[in-house]
């Protein structure tokens, strides 16, 4: 708890509309990481991997079943590049990785897709907040995800250390 | 869109996206398993890993920690799931009691033990289970909680009897022994046996085997008691144990004795047999 306390409680920071929506969120994600211990396989992802699948599962559940954010999002908080200030030598293998393949997106999957993962936005919200067609979010988000998908598998299929590192 | 060559379905990729970036609803969910059952090869999480990587990457750079009351409220939340855990697992692991194992009435093999103690507690079989303390080595526990998490087909776990003849034992005295015959390995827990002086005087382990004499019970070693409260102490005994049907505790000299008078005995936790 002390070595995932803090990313777990920035990923429900970001993702609740309160501090105590928050609080309850990283309750239910600890909980579920002691339940699903025993399923982390440290030939498949690290174990930051497991514990950040698991929250952004509670997370998303827990989206589901409120009201969704409707604060809105601004564009500086969208713009490529930025809140890219990022100790890359402070990242473990995946999370450098994925950020390698996310610097390869286009400008638009990137504002998409740091505004789906990074603020919990709704393809919905961002496509009211970027005015963009619907459809052309899902297009962005989807394509961008996969891309970053195939890079960590390839480097993993690659024996990058993926996996091996937290 | 392209799936690099990969023979999975551009709409799964989609729904996989769309799952770990905002989940789907029920008509997706249904859909996604249907395209999940007819491509078994692909990875279900792969793309909660990208999403989980790049939010990770993403976060660096604004990491918060965690909130010190938060912290202290999830502490004492996860004592208490390790302790419902334990008691969980520990009831889904029921001990299986060999029924060829049976004890007969009159053939108590430790019955003199029983009737020399001054105040006698029969052990009952309880079936309880608890992570092992900080306090014990890390090793012991781990090697504890495996034998109890993944019991052997002749697994027993008994609770302990607070005897305390020739040795005060404190009210809330607990602790249990997880024995197999067929592996020869147990651990015996204790919580709030005194704590002993090794100079002085050792605790010393018996196991009664019904295929032996009553008389000669197998030496299980010595074992000190440190102040930590809870203790776990694998047990190793100097010949087999076949059968075991008792183990008592009693206090001995330094490094223990190849026969004990049976003064002091601490405690003593009886085998009972499925009938």
């Amino acid at each position: 708890m002390s070595e995932y306390g803090g990313l777990v409680w920035s990923l429900a920071k970001r993702m609740c509309r309160t501090h105590a929506d928050a609080e309850d969120a990283v309750q239910d994600i600890f909980v579920s990481i002691w339940r699903s211990a025993d399923r982390f396989d440290p030939n498949v992802g690290s174990e930051a991997t497991f514990v950040a699948v698991i929250a952004r599962r509670k997370l998303i559940d827990r989206l589901r079943a409120q009201t969704r954010r409707s604060d809105t999002v601004t564009l500086t908080e969208a713009a490529p590049g930025a809140e890219l200030t990022v100790d890359r030598s402070e990242l473990g293998e995946e999370a450098r990785i994925a950020l390698e393949a996310f610097d390869e997106l286009t400008d638009d999957q990137q504002r998409v897709l740091r505004l789906a993962v990074h603020h919990g936005c709704t393809h919905e919200q961002i496509a009211q907040t970027l005015e963009m067609p619907l459809g052309t979010v899902k297009t962005h988000s989807r394509r961008g995800l996969i891309k970053i998908r195939e890079t960590l598998k390839q480097r993993k299929a690659n024996g990058s250390g993926v996996g091996t590192e937290v | 869109m392209s799936n690099a060559g990969r023979d999975i379905p551009d709409r799964l990729l989609e729904l996989l996206a769309d799952q770990a970036l905002e989940g789907l609803g029920d008509a997706e969910t249904r859909e996604l398993e249907t395209l999940l059952r007819q491509h078994p090869q692909v990875e279900i999480d792969s793309c909660f890993e990208a999403v989980a990587a790049l939010d990770m990457a993403l976060v660096a750079g604004d990491r918060e920690p965690m909130p010190e009351a938060l912290a202290a409220r999830l502490t004492a939340r996860a004592d208490e799931w390790i302790a419902a855990e334990g008691r969980s697992a520990a009831s889904k692991s029921r001990p299986v009691i060999k029924s060829d194992r049976r004890i007969e009435g009159p053939r108590l093999w430790w019955a003199p033990w029983l009737v020399a103690a001054a105040s006698l507690a029969v052990a009952s079989v309880v079936w309880f289970g608890r992570t092992p303390s900080p306090g014990a080595p890390a090793s012991i526990e781990n090697q504890f909680a495996r034998f109890v998490a993944e019991p052997p087909a002749d697994f027993v776990q008994v609770a302990w009897g607070a005897i305390g003849k020739g040795i005060a034992l404190p009210d809330d005295f607990t602790g249990e022994v997880v024995w197999s015959d067929a592996l020869n390995e147990g651990y015996m827990v204790f919580d709030g046996l005194p704590q002993n002086d090794p100079t002085v005087e050792q605790y010393q382990l018996w196991v009664f085997d019904s295929t032996r004499p009553e008389a000669t019970p197998v030496d299980g070693g010595v074992f000190d008691i440190d102040a930590s409260g809870r203790v776990i102490v694998p047990i190793t005994t100097k010949i087999p144990v076949r059968d075991a049907a008792a183990f008592a505790v009693t206090v001995e000299t330094p490094g223990g004795v190849v026969v004990s008078t049976r003064d002091r005995i601490a405690t003593l936790a009886a085998v009972e047999k499925a009938s």
